[in-house]
């Protein structure tokens, strides 16, 4: 009797502890917000019909300036676009690595939008909570943790908080959960195709590459210059050729781009400059953009050719 | 330390861990350190002040005793003397034990208006005429000083009367004071009602059942704090912070918001604390019995925060009417005006009294003594003299009290009468409440596509791909009106969730279990998407 007594208790404080976790791992994935960014990052982790011969990286200049379908599907250059909304250096080299878990690709192809944004200004609101994106789809290992907290510059407390029990984060979002994210969460976004983000919109713009002004010189802060060596490293250790590359986009000046030629060539790493090769890939400011930063599908496809040619030169 | 956060929460474990490690005896102790330790989370400073008035209370308590002794002995010694003799000492002793009762007195209620009180009414002097008397700007009003002070004065009151022995260790009236379930809201508790749990020798052994029932009542606390005080108290604080952008509909769903959230705030608050007392094995004063089924204010004070109504009564209004004074003036009027004003008058400026020290306790404004105080007593005043006109209406339409819709709406009458009264309370100023009052009837329709919109854009984060979420808040406002009606329901007719609960098989009462945990977990207002707020009635 009195050993019965003392099984029931445990049992049934097991039973709480395991319904509880199981209700919490289900609800969990609901809660989380969901965008492109979650897509991208889920295709990416299903991915694993072939070994890619080139992986992308970079923020949203790069999710929809570069068709990794086509280069796949028309160029026979398997590809994927690994990206995220916001993709600071220190962001892309936690992408890199997890990358390289699962996938050996020939060539990484780093897109540098980002280059300037100093590591500090990330961690103000409305960037903050879009840096979240970047981390809430991606699975739950120890460097996500400390790459979290390194960006966002919070203690390990909050980064485990936020990685581990998202739930916990974003409960508030009761008021918003719709069948949309039940719908997301089954497999939403079909038009995303291997990470890639078209964009459909058009918008004429006025290029500043191709204007009278040289712009505003700016200086590539000392963390991001970190990151970016320990991309350089990484891939060395692993044999992959990198490149780092600049999307075609209105805001991008010639002042910015001779900034990063300079470094690019200080530390020897290979720098494609698309920017300087508008003419080449058959840019048009009046159809090919969709915003001031970001190329539509016209301008993502016409690009994709260019880097195309140039992947098939390179090897 | 928040009630709400997990320091607290983890807080308590260890009081109640080390609490049941503790022989009986020295069980005080712990409760002792425990409280000192919550109020420094809180402020170091405040802590001076709180064992200096409880000791004098220990030092005076303790003098009324011994006069009381002595005058036991002095008649004892005495028995042959002649009456007028007996009766002038007696006197003199009353009279000794009296200065004792008012040193303490003035030493609280002195130190409570000096730092509660004294700054805003210095302020308004200085506004009004120009003055520049010192506004206290420097002084920080210590932590529970409403609450703690009204307790000592009861404490030195009950043993001038003989109600309770003084207490030999200075260090239990510090506990006494200090508590640290009572400290920041309340109950009131009497000593003898609080002590006696206390210090005991007795080992209480904390059962299994007493364990699970505690738990749940905290969690239910819990919800009705996070789950619905702080998430409706949304919509409260938008509304009554800008309610210049708000008319019609809008105000009154503010307006609503409020008393649900106050409600929801204080019994909330009532419940963890009650259920960590359940814990302990310490039974202390209910603050709530279901107050939104009274039939009239009255009733609805004596089932609203009982236990300040229960203090002030005690010792105010009670002594108040005995008091020479008033009796003399109630004979007064007896003679001149005749047996009914004599008797009513003398209750009615008892009551008067009363109430505007109800209101003045809530704060310093004329909102708080006009809402909470001079309001009810015009409420309960009316009341009172209307009602054999009442009475009329009700046998001619023949109806009677048990009639379950007279009873319905009674109770929103009460309520109705109540949320009026707290559109003054949550209001900064007298005036903005008359604003927002006049508000309500300056909109053109019902003002349904303002609400709407203001809805929209004050509570929809941006980036939210649905439209028409407003509804959302609006149910959830309703889901939580429902849920606090219905919790009330039950206890009204006696009944309690907690002991149904217990006695379904252990696959309901786990799904239940589950379900309160998840219902704070993600209605919660807790982590970085929310302000945590603290509960209303700790700025009193």
């Amino acid at each position: 009797m009195l050993k019965k007594k003392y099984i029931r208790g445990p049992l049934k404080v097991l039973s709480f502890a395991v319904c509880f976790a199981a209700i919490f791992l289900l609800l969990q994935p609901v809660f989380i917000p969901k965008n492109e960014s979650s897509a991208v990052a889920n295709q990416f982790y299903d991915f694993a019909e072939e070994n890619l011969d080139v992986l992308f990286l970079g923020a949203s200049q790069m999710l929809s300036g570069v068709n990794a379908q086509k280069l796949t599907e028309e160029y026979g250059i398997s590809s994927h676009n690994f990206g995220a909304g916001v993709q600071h250096p220190a962001i892309t080299l936690y992408y890199l690595r997890e990358a390289l878990k699962t996938q050996t690709p020939k060539t990484v192809m780093v897109e540098v939008c980002e280059i300037f944004d100093p590591i500090e200004d990330l961690r103000d609101a409305p960037t903050g909570e879009r840096v979240a994106w970047s981390y809430l789809p991606m699975k739950l290992t120890s460097e996500k943790i400390n790459s979290y907290r390194e960006v966002t510059g919070g203690n390990r407390l909050q980064a485990a908080e936020f990685c581990l029990t998202p739930l916990l984060v974003y409960h508030s979002r009761w008021n918003s959960i719709w069948v949309e994210d039940v719908k997301r969460l089954c497999g939403g976004y079909p038009d995303i195709k291997r990470g890639y983000i078209e964009l459909t919109r058009v918008a004429p713009q006025t290029l500043d590459y191709i204007g009278d002004e040289e712009g505003e010189e700016k200086a590539i802060p000392p963390e991001n210059d970190d990151a970016l060596s320990a991309i350089a490293a990484t891939c060395e250790e692993n044999g992959i050729a990198l490149v780092f590359f600049k999307a075609p986009v209105a805001r991008w000046t010639r002042a910015e781009s001779k900034v990063v030629k300079a470094y690019m060539a200080e530390h020897g790493y290979t720098y494609l400059e698309l920017n300087d090769h508008l003419d080449e890939i058959g840019i048009d400011p009046e159809t090919d953009f969709c915003n001031t930063l970001h190329l539509n599908a016209s301008g993502a496809n016409k690009t994709t050719d260019f880097l195309a040619n140039y992947l098939k030169k390179r090897s | 330390m928040s009630l709400t956060s997990i320091a607290f929460l983890a807080f308590a474990a260890v009081v109640l861990f080390v609490y049941y490690l503790t022989p009986g005896k020295y069980r005080w102790a712990v409760l002792l350190v425990a409280s000192i330790a919550f109020y420094i989370s809180f402020s170091v400073v405040g802590i001076i002040l709180l064992i200096v008035l409880s000791l004098v209370a220990y030092f005076c308590a303790l003098q009324i005793e011994k006069t009381q002794k002595r005058q036991e002995m002095w008649l004892t010694e005495h028995s042959d003397t002649d009456k007028e003799t007996k009766k002038a000492a007696k006197r003199r002793f009353k009279g000794v034990q009296r200065r004792y009762v008012i040193l303490t007195i003035v030493l609280c209620i002195g130190s409570l208006f000096l730092l509660k009180y004294y700054g805003p009414f210095a302020s308004e002097i200085n506004r009004l005429f120009g003055t520049r008397f010192w506004t206290a700007e420097n002084l920080l009003v210590p932590l529970g000083i409403s609450f703690y002070s009204l307790q000592i004065i009861g404490y030195v009151i009950d043993v001038s009367r003989g109600v309770a022995t003084a207490e030999r260790n200075p260090l239990k009236v510090i506990l006494y004071a200090s508590f640290f379930l009572s400290i920041m809201q309340g109950p009131f508790n009497r000593w003898n009602d609080l002590m006696p749990q206390i210090v005991t020798e007795e080992k209480k052994k904390l059962e299994f059942r007493q364990f699970r029932l505690a738990i749940l009542r905290i969690i239910w606390g819990y919800i009705k704090k996070m789950c619905i005080a702080d998430q409706v108290g949304l919509i409260a604080s938008e509304v009554f912070g800008h309610y210049e952008k708000y008319e019609g509909l809008g105000l009154l769903l503010g307006i609503f918001c409020f008393a649900v959230q106050l409600y929801a705030d204080f019994s909330g608050y009532m419940e963890i604390v009650n259920g960590i007392g359940d814990l302990l094995g310490i039974k202390m004063s209910e603050n709530f019995r279901q107050p939104f089924f009274s039939r009239n204010i009255s009733e609805f004070w004596q089932k609203w925060h009982i236990s300040l109504g229960a203090w002030l009564k005690d010792y105010v209004f009670y002594p108040l009417l005995k008091s020479r004074w008033l009796q003399r003036f109630g004979k007064w009027l007896t003679k001149h005006f005749g047996k009914g004003l004599g008797r009513r008058l003398p209750t009615y400026i008892g009551m008067l009294i009363l109430w505007t020290l109800i209101g003045a306790w809530h704060g310093a404004g004329f909102n708080y003594v006009f809402s909470v105080g001079l309001l009810q007593f015009l409420y309960i005043f009316l009341g009172e003299i209307t009602a054999p006109v009442s009475e009329r209406v009700k046998k001619f339409l023949h109806i009677k009290d048990s009639n379950f819709f007279w009873h319905a709406f009674q109770s929103i009458r009460c309520t109705v009468l109540m949320i009026f009264a707290w559109v003054f309370f949550n209001s900064r100023t007298f005036m903005d409440a008359i604003a927002m009052l006049g508000r309500i009837f300056a909109v053109q329709g019902l003002g349904f596509a303002q609400l709407k919109s203001q809805i929209n854009s004050v509570f929809l984060s941006e980036g939210t791909t649905l439209t028409g979420l407003w509804q959302t808040w609006i149910l959830y406002v309703m889901l939580c009106t429902a849920v606090l009606l219905l919790a009330d329901a039950i206890h009204e007719r006696g009944g309690s969730v907690r002991l149904w609960m217990e006695k379904r098989p252990y696959v309901v009462r786990l799904a239940f279990y589950l379900a309160l945990t998840f219902t704070i977990l993600i209605f919660g207002a807790y982590g970085s998407q929310y302000n945590s707020s603290d509960f209303i009635y700790f700025q009193f």
